[in-house]
């Protein structure tokens, strides 16, 4: 196995991640002022792109377990199987969520992430 | 106050899941390898977070209980599933609490509610100044605990992890939280002072040197 061949020197990962985050928040910022189509509200995109991310935390969740289902299936039909799972359990998993939430003494609506 | 809301952070979020998921696809690809990026979506997720978390109120009670609700539902829904169906073995009373309070089956929620409520502590920390102050802190931490980790073995990305026993790698996991903290706080200083002058190439460019020598560093030691 190739070893990482600086391994006392791996901080440097977490600053390559750092550099990568913040350049990628203002590019997005400049991609919003800029006002690219696949950012606005009408469109399909920017539809999908916030689906996906109403959903983060669900898909975070389950994909363990997802995962760990499509394992006994080969290459390239366990990616879609494992793909259309996440999906499908975070769906389930955010609507039980908002079920529960219904049933719960509200919250300050303007006080939620 | 209505929260503004910022359609590049849905963007962000969206390619942070897309980042994590990829990297637990290890399993699934012919070369392990190709499964990689994780560190990369967290990193966003965090400075995500702290780029959303603003502006905290002073009613600490309404805030944290918010957070919590939003947090901690499907949490224990998923781990209800998860302990009903593949992994009753790990219930045990000596960690219960680990699972079902903190830090929990997943290691970024116990993280995130550290983070919630450090970053209420931390809500008049709002000028430059007052930045440099924190992250110069951060960094000293960091450096103390990375001369504490035991560097021959990759390490820097370990985290918590909950058996029958209980809790475990507590001073791994914890090391890696103050980077974390640091990514969830240089979110917040983005919102409060990221002021985006044009769009340019050198983003593009430090996008992809930032995410290809941190990828190159996880292929390499895989």
């Amino acid at each position: 196995m190739h070893k990482f061949p600086l391994m006392h020197l791996q901080f440097l990962n977490q600053i390559s991640v750092m550099w990568f985050v913040i350049s990628m928040m203002l590019l997005g910022s400049a991609l919003e002022k800029r006002e690219v189509p696949f950012l606005q509200e009408n469109s399909t995109i920017y539809h999908v792109i916030q689906k996906l991310s109403r959903l983060s935390l669900e898909i975070y969740l389950v994909q363990g377990t997802a995962i760990h289902l499509a394992e006994s299936f080969v290459f390239p039909l366990n990616i879609g199987i494992a793909l259309a799972l996440i999906f499908a359990f975070a769906v389930v998993l955010h609507a039980a969520v908002a079920w529960v939430d219904k049933k719960l003494p509200p919250v300050r609506r303007k006080e939620i992430f | 106050m209505q929260k503004k809301r910022f359609p590049f952070v849905d963007m962000l979020k969206a390619i942070a899941v897309l980042l994590v998921i990829n990297s637990h696809f290890d399993k699934l690809y012919p070369i392990a390898a190709l499964g990689t990026g994780g560190s990369l979506g967290n990193g966003l997720f965090f400075a995500v977070s702290g780029f959303c978390l603003w502006p905290i109120g002073n009613d600490f009670r309404t805030w944290m209980s918010a957070r919590v609700r939003r947090l901690y539902l499907p949490v224990w829904l998923m781990t209800a599933a998860v302990l009903l169906t593949t992994s009753r073995h790990l219930l045990s009373l000596s960690n219960v609490f680990f699972i079902f309070a903190w830090p929990t089956m997943f290691w970024f929620v116990g993280g995130i509610l550290l983070f919630y409520f450090l970053g209420f502590l931390l809500r008049n920390v709002t000028e430059k100044s007052q930045f440099t102050v924190l992250f110069s802190v951060l960094l000293g931490l960091y450096i103390l605990g990375y001369l504490r980790m035991d560097t021959s073995v990759w390490s820097v990305e370990s985290t918590w992890s909950i058996d029958h026993a209980g809790l475990h790698k507590l001073f791994a996991g914890s090391f890696k939280l103050i980077y974390d903290f640091a990514m969830f706080m240089a979110g917040r200083y983005l919102r409060l002072h990221m002021d985006t002058p044009a769009h340019r190439p050198s983003y593009y460019v430090a996008n992809i040197t930032g995410g290809y020598f941190s990828l190159r560093c996880k292929v390499s030691h895989a």
